[in-house]
């Protein structure tokens, strides 16, 4: 049994009517527990909808969505599963609920039943790994379009879920910003064997993840470990390489051979090791 | 002189126990013809600042001209609103008409316009942003790609026909493919509307696109800067949160590993290895 599984799954927005939208069509795939996984795709693929299906937001309307072995789809399994996938979505403004910032973020972990002291540590923690802690007795309203970023991710980092989903989270950040969320969550990864889930336009993110998923019109055009970067029909899906990858690709075509590198630094060692 | 910003402070919720300085002093000037960047950490003062160019924020301290109005004395609001056209982040969200075309003609519309001259800049604005104007213009806005709804945005922007184009982020969010055709647009709107200030996180695209750069950090300036000027200050381009452009990036890397390469694009970048190799192999 794996942590995630989708098995043939389908959804359309208004359904029946003349409007319907098919938005996600017979996907199917699975998440082991604790891999790093990125899920790349054009706007309107159907990355968030896939999102919203992992933790019961959105039902199948046929196929099947199973976490932990639970169906999404059997009311019952809800709270477990919503315990377990956490998901900061794209829009912040829409994930805001308290009036003061760390309460905004102790609203999860509240509603977990946990005990008061716990949930202080969990909100410090939280609030300090997205670097808001100076902005805990704040109000949410009064923030920067980043810093409410920040303040979404605080929020499902305090419910310490098994699983992480990140909508474009960072889209709003600085390249600083952006790098220092993606070491909260890789750590998190490696060292709490937390499962993440990255949705991105970022490929540079995505080349740092153990798993990629690719979308395309709602379904899985391609998926596979970190080497799906150099399969030509990524390029061909509309999706552009990380400039490490490209670049290598480019040499490997020209005759100087650099293999199959995934960051900056790994193309720099191959291209003076291939000298 | 499109914009002349001198000595702006700006504080929120001025003495109450939330005051924040979210401008602190900040003093330059956007030339007519400029593709102005404006980069910096989360909460460093960018949005808050282009707020005052179109007068969403009221001038607290220091003075601000724009495309020559004083706005710190009484100005005409209607007239800054039609010279100064503002895209906000994530511009779609604000869409809000039942069809595409009505809601780019909002804007002409409360300018107090004809009946055949709002038709005529919507269908002017929705050229311009590269959709078909025939094929999209009685559709909802609700149901169109992202990508789409941010030109549907920008159009309605572009209907009041300003000399002067700020945006925030205009780009956050899209595909690669997305990001770039947005780019593309925005050179061939500068044709039109000659002055464009855009706040961005992405490097390659600031260093790309934009001829001068400003630099803000806790409401502060910086300084303004040509791409190549920035991205050769290293401890600048750290203490901003900022990082150098993939093809800079690249090269610095290779220069530490005794490599003379200095690249500003992927191809440049490839060129210079692959002549370094064959010099080697020669
Ligand atoms: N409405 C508001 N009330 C009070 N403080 C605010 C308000 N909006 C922003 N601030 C504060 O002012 C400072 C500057 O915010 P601003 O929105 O200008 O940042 P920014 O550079 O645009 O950030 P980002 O890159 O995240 O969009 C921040 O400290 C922020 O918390
Ligand atoms: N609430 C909604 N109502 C109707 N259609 C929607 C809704 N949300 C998304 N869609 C449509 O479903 C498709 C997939 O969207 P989405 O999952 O948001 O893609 P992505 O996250 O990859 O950009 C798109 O065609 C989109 O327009
Ligand atoms: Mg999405
Ligand atoms: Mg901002």
């Amino acid at each position: 049994m794996s942590f995630i599984e989708f098995d043939n799954v389908s959804y359309s927005y208004s359904a029946g009517t003349k409007n319907e939208v098919k938005a996600v069509k017979n996907v199917s795939f699975s998440i082991e527990k604790g891999e790093l996984v990125a899920l790349v795709g054009h706007n309107g693929s159907g990355k968030s909808t896939i999102a919203k299906l992992m933790n019961g937001l959105l039902l199948p309307q046929s196929g099947l969505v199973k976490v932990n072995g639970l169906d999404t789809a059997d009311k019952k399994n809800l709270f477990d599963i919503r315990k377990s996938v956490g998901i900061v979505f794209q829009n912040p403004d829409n994930q805001m609920v308290a009036t003061i910032i760390e309460d905004d973020v102790a609203f999860g972990p509240e509603n977990l039943g946990l005990d008061p002291k716990e949930i202080r540590e969990r909100v410090d923690f939280a609030l300090k790994s997205v670097g808001m802690y100076e902005y805990r007795e704040d109000a949410p309203f009064r923030l920067s379009g980043g810093q409410k970023q920040r303040i979404a991710i605080a929020g499902v980092l305090a419910i310490c879920p098994e699983a992480m989903v990140l909508d474009e989270s960072t889209s709003m950040l600085d390249p600083t910003g952006k790098k220092e969320i993606m070491e909260v969550v890789t750590r998190l990864n490696r060292e709490k064997g937390m499962t993440v889930i990255m949705i991105t336009h970022f490929m540079e993110e995505a080349a740092l993840c153990d798993k990629i998923i690719v979308m395309n019109d709602g379904s899985v055009a391609l998926s596979g470990g970190r080497q799906t970067l150099y399969d030509d029909r990524l390029v061909e899906l509309g999706l552009k390489l990380p400039m490490s990858c490209s670049v290598a690709k480019r040499l490997n075509k020209s005759g100087m051979n650099v293999g199959e590198v995934y960051t900056p630094e790994q193309l720099a060692e191959a291209i003076c090791r291939s000298l | 002189m499109s914009i002349v910003v001198k000595d702006l402070t700006y504080i929120y919720s001025p003495g109450t126990p939330f005051e924040r300085k979210a401008l602190d002093g900040v003093t330059f000037t956007i030339e007519d013809g400029d593709f102005f960047g404006i980069v910096g950490r989360t909460g460093s003062g960018k949005s808050t600042l282009i707020s005052h160019f179109n007068g969403l924020i009221k001038l607290m301290n220091g003075s601000l001209i724009v495309e020559g109005i004083d706005l710190s004395e009484k100005y005409d609001y209607k007239k800054l609103r039609s010279q100064v056209g503002m895209v906000f982040q994530y511009p779609e969200y604000q869409l809000f008409d039942e069809t595409v075309e009505k809601d780019v003609g909002f804007g002409p519309k409360n300018l107090g316009l004809s009946a055949a001259e709002i038709a005529e800049r919507a269908k002017n604005a929705i050229e311009l942003v590269g959709l078909d104007y025939r094929e999209i213009k009685d559709r909802s806005p609700f149901e169109l790609s992202g990508g789409q709804m941010r030109r549907v945005a920008l159009a309605g922007v572009l209907a009041m026909k300003p000399k002067t184009l700020i945006l925030d982020e205009p780009t956050a969010g899209l595909d690669p493919k997305g990001k770039e055709e947005i780019m593309q647009l925005l050179l061939r709107i500068k044709r039109e509307c000659p002055t464009i200030v855009m706040i961005s996180h992405n490097m390659d695209e600031v260093s790309s696109y934009c001829n001068r750069i400003a630099v803000l950090g806790g409401g502060k300036l910086k300084g303004v800067f040509s791409p190549k000027e920035l991205f050769d200050k290293e401890e600048l381009v750290a203490e901003a949160g900022l990082s150098l452009p993939m093809p800079a990036y690249i090269s610095k890397l290779l220069v530490e590993r005794g490599l003379n390469v200095s690249a500003s694009s992927e191809d440049e970048l490839v060129q210079s290895i692959l002549s370094i190799w064959g010099a080697k192999n020669a």
